[in-house]
């Protein structure tokens, strides 16, 4: 493309004014001499980097970046991913918006008075200076640093970025918010089930001759898996889609169902019964590799009928049965459970029925079988940026500490330890938690407003913290209910490594660019921080106050990551992603189970020791409290509540809507582009409504986060803290109900 | 300070017609109220308007960086490349503006890091630019070609929407709406002397060209 130039190059006869001194000599006092005096420009070559995408999504890509004048051009996927081959998804393609965006956080800042937006620019050694001052403060005034609250958690997964936690240790025992809004009660129903969670290698889903993608929507929210699935298709697979709602990967199905929401155990159950009546259990499986299926068995035709299943969930029997007969004559099948699906009151129980499903018709452990969940099987890393030790002499909790899915840290033996309290209700923990109450909130990789529940509760509870401290990139609704706000780095000016929950490729991230405006990364600030608590209370902080980011994630690998991958270094991995040796592409392949028993528990005791049924029995969903179920999944365009404010996304999506079935608009009086008022127990919010027959008739649908430029949308208003049955046991706190929600709507 | 020789020429003095243009350049690069207060107090000195004795200056740092600096969402971000048809930073813009500080034997502190296209900085050129070009340098016509293409070619693109878009905030402060004033004032007047200088010389070196593929 040529294009009218505006550049000074071609000029005649400019020389320039630049002569060996002469720039010392002009009044310009912003501008410094050129180190390189004054080479004539030229437009530079392409350098290449390597860069992994560190969101909290399947895909996890290896990114391309390509490089000139220090200014990354664009972005492409890495061809050596097998997964990942060459192509990134809309969000991906939109990073240099993000690293280029207007509307970065540029400087560390305070604002005077929360929520006021009067905010003044301070230096990084001034913020230092009022961070380390509170610090000080609350250990003075409660002989502890449990005062001093941390909430983290997906929102940047490069493993060095783990250094908050560690940063956080190095100063002592704090109170730590745990758990995950994610995926919690499916990891503890597959730890009770297989004694743990993991999945297959994605990539041999073409394997499958029948596949239930099951409360999950890939089609946006795991986009490269979508080519396995249409292959396996392709060849002859049948591909049945379970979902409330209508979606892009239920389009692209052979057959939807549109169950009931949160009735997903009913139909499993009802599947497994109709499996059972027809004799298609695998009984080599049953009898060599699992425990209490008699049991189970039992329970089916006591408790379970296909009409009992087609009740509960809308869903015909004969559809039903005939789903349950293919699913089982066919070898291999695999169900691909979503993480929709287990965010109900029975979400926990719910994916232990589906693993059961899948057990007895033989196709765990099997290539291109398998319940997939997800896996945590490539993060053996030494996770040396989070284990910090606390300063000598550092008080703390007494009474041992929960454990997030992802710390893969051995306790320690000291008497003391960090507060750990339920990630799940933010607000209600915040506003509880006394003796001492948590007086500091560090918020870090996380947006707790678009993300936590019971906004109106949230805010109530910020109000009640003394100090709140984000990092963040964008100015989120969490930045505006903070004091200070610090600049953090993109991944393309920060070094990395990542790896994903749900393939087996393993990426670095290299520093493509220098850090823009002050942002600086995780680990930097930590060492600031240290730094300045040092200066102010020497021994006060252990964290090392010199750091080399590249240097850190080199530490970050091991000889178990060296031969799991197959690589002698990490520098290796500059010639791009590398995939694990796995022996077989199935988890479970060899049927040595993680279960107390080492076989498929059926009847799990753990699970009952628990305070839950020892059996995948049904449990019955949330009592609806209004007038629709409200369902907030997530958007094509965003990961919670990144990338929806960037340029490109707007252009797609440039408002919020709440979507509704045209019948009960009808009844309502509404019509398509109305604004309405969706109110319930917890708050209201006021959107455009789109009418849609993607969603039930008696549901409400609203995309999760959008924030930006003059909006006040924000789904939280409308979604309370009740917790998910299961999620204690692995991810330290239970998970939570965020579709068991139930609202009314109205003419606004 | 190591070239003595060069000290003669005296290109540190400000010429006082140039005092507004630096003070401008102060305005959009301060940090803080008082930084504000000072430049303002040149912005009024140097372009004759008045500035009133009642102004809370941290409420006016408040707003300046609502408007140009955040941490909230810019409606008026004063970086040229944020104003093509898809805003962004570090654009061709931006790069130009690098090309033209090289010329001169400058660049921007930390370059990568800061965008070059900052109106701070290009201010801070043309001023540099003006005084080389008014002083008896061998390099003034050169001076002279280059501060007409950063006003006429480059600043003219992009400024008057950035003053466009502040405006368009209508509660806007009254020192950041006069110093975007007197910043329109001084572009104003800067084109016009310019395209006066353009009909008297001809031969500037001004050619219009087609750039290779980008």
């Amino acid at each position: 493309m040529t294009k009218q130039g505006n550049s000074l190059s071609r000029r005649r006869f400019l020389q320039g004014t630049a002569a060996a001194g002469a720039a010392a000599m002009l009044p310009c006092s912003l501008l410094v001499p050129d180190e390189a005096m004054a080479e004539a420009f030229k437009a530079g070559e392409f350098a290449t980097f390597r860069n992994a995408c560190p969101r909290n999504c399947y895909d996890t890509c290896s990114i391309k970046t390509y490089v000139k004048d220090g200014v990354v051009q664009f972005i492409e996927g890495a061809q050596e991913s097998t997964f990942t081959h060459g192509g990134l998804c809309v969000k991906g393609y939109s990073y240099p918006r993000k690293l280029y965006s207007p509307n970065r956080v540029k400087y560390p800042m305070v604002q005077d008075g929360r929520r006021s937006g009067k905010w003044r620019r301070i230096s990084w050694d001034e913020a230092m200076d009022r961070i380390a001052g509170k610090i000080l403060e609350i250990k003075e005034k409660d002989d502890s640093l449990l005062g001093l609250g941390l909430t983290k958690y997906s929102g940047h997964f490069g493993i060095t970025n783990y250094v908050v936690e560690g940063m956080m240790s190095s100063l002592g025992y704090t109170t730590r918010f745990v758990g995950t809004p994610c995926w919690p009660a499916g990891i503890d129903a597959q730890n009770y089930d297989l004694g743990n969670m993991w999945c297959n290698d994605p990539e041999d889903m073409v394997k499958a001759k029948y596949i239930i993608v099951w409360g999950a929507n890939p089609a946006w929210c795991s986009v490269h898996t979508m080519k396995y699935i249409m292959e396996a298709q392709r060849r002859g697979a049948k591909v049945v889609v379970i979902d409330p709602v209508f979606t892009q990967t239920a389009a692209k199905g052979d057959v939807f169902w549109q169950p009931e929401t949160s009735s997903d155990g009913a139909l499993a159950l009802g599947m497994a019964r109709h499996i059972l009546d027809k004799d298609m259990v695998d009984r080599d499986f049953v009898n060599s590799h699992s425990i209490g299926f008699d049991d189970f068995a039992e329970y089916l035709r006591n408790n379970v009928t296909v009409e009992w299943a087609a009740e509960k969930s809308g869903i015909p029997a004969d559809q039903i049965r005939e789903v349950a007969e293919e699913f089982a004559s066919a070898d291999p099948a695999t169900v691909w459970i979503g993480y929709g699906l287990q965010r109900h009151v029975n979400g926990g129980a719910t994916v232990r029925s589906i693993d059961a499903l899948v057990a007895m018709t033989g196709n765990v452990g099997k290539e291109g079988g398998g319940a997939r969940y997800g896996h945590l099987q490539t993060w053996g890393f030494n996770y040396h940026a989070m284990i910090q030790s606390p300063p000598e002499g550092a008080k703390g909790f007494i009474g041992g500490a929960a454990k997030g899915e992802f710390d893969f840290t051995e306790g320690d033996a000291a008497s003391y330890s960090n507060r750990t309290v339920n990630i799940n209700k933010t607000a209600q923990e915040i506003l509880d938690t006394n003796d001492p109450p948590v007086r500091m909130l560090w918020v870090s990789c996380k947006n707790p407003f678009a993300q936590d529940f019971d906004r109106p509760k949230l805010e109530k509870a910020f109000d009640k913290l003394e100090m709140v401290v984000s990092v963040e990139q964008f100015f989120t609704e969490t930045v505006a209910n903070s004091d200070i706000v610090l600049p953090v780095t993109t991944m393309f000016e920060e070094w990395t490594v990542n790896v994903s929950y749900w393939h087996y490729w393993l990426g670095i991230n290299e520093q493509a660019v220098k850090p823009l405006y002050e942002s600086k990364s995780n680990i930097e600030i930590a060492a600031l921080l240290s730094r300045k608590m040092n200066e102010l209370s020497p021994g006060s902080c252990t964290f090392p106050q010199e750091v080399d980011t590249r240097e850190w994630m080199a530490k970050e690998f091991n000889k178990g990551i060296y031969d799991y991958f197959g690589i002698n270094d990490w520098t290796d991995l500059k010639n791009g992603p590398v995939k694990a040796k796995l022996t077989s592409t199935a988890a479970w392949s060899d049927y040595k189970f993680g279960t107390p028993s080492g076989k498929y528990e059926f009847r799990s005791e753990q699970c009952a020791a628990n305070g839950h049924k020892a059996l995948p029995e049904y449990k019955e969903s949330r009592k609806s409290y209004d007038e629709f179920r409200l369902l907030t999944p997530h958007t094509k365009f965003g990961i919670h509540s990144q990338f929806v404010n960037l340029d490109w996304m707007q252009e797609y999506y440039p408002e919020p809507f709440v979507y509704m079935h045209p019948d009960a608009a009808r009844e309502k009086g509404i019509a398509d582009l109305d604004m309405v008022r969706v109110f319930n127990k917890v708050g209201e919010q006021k959107v455009r409504v789109k009418l849609s027959t993607n969603v039930a008739k008696n549901c409400l649908m609203m995309y999760e986060a959008w924030f930006g430029k003059g909006t006040d949308f924000n789904v939280q208003n409308l979604v309370d803290d009740e917790s998910a049955d299961m999620g204690a046991f692995k991810a330290g706190a239970p998970g939570v109900a965020i579709h068991d929600q139930f609202a009314n709507v109205e003419k606004a | 300070m190591n070239n003595v020789s060069l000290v003669d020429m005296n290109l540190c003095h400000i010429p006082d017609h140039l005092g507004g243009l630096q003070s401008l350049r102060d305005f959009f690069a301060a940090t803080n109220a008082g930084e504000l207060l000072i430049a303002s107090e040149g912005i009024a000195r140097h372009f004759g308007v008045a500035l009133r004795d009642d102004i809370d200056w941290v409420e006016v740092e408040y707003d300046f960086n609502r408007l140009f600096v955040g941490p909230a969402a810019l409606p008026s971000p004063p970086y040229a490349s944020a104003y093509g048809t898809e805003p962004t930073l570090m654009g061709a813009p931006a790069l130009e503006a690098r090309d033209l500080y090289r010329r001169m034997g400058l660049a921007v502190p930390d370059q990568g890091s800061v965008p070059d296209d900052h109106l701070a900085f290009e201010l801070d050129a043309a001023l540099g630019l003006a005084v080389l070009e008014a002083s008896e340098s061998e390099r003034a016509t050169d001076a002279a070609t280059m501060r007409q293409w950063l006003v006429d070619r480059h600043m003219s693109g992009w400024v008057p929407k950035f003053i466009r878009a502040v405006r368009d905030q209508q509660d806007a402060s009254a020192p950041v709406l006069t110093a975007v004033a007197m910043l329109e004032r001084w572009l104003n007047e800067s084109r016009t002397q310019n395209h006066a200088n353009q009909h008297m010389e001809p031969s500037s070196g001004e050619e219009d060209v087609h750039d290779e593929t980008r």
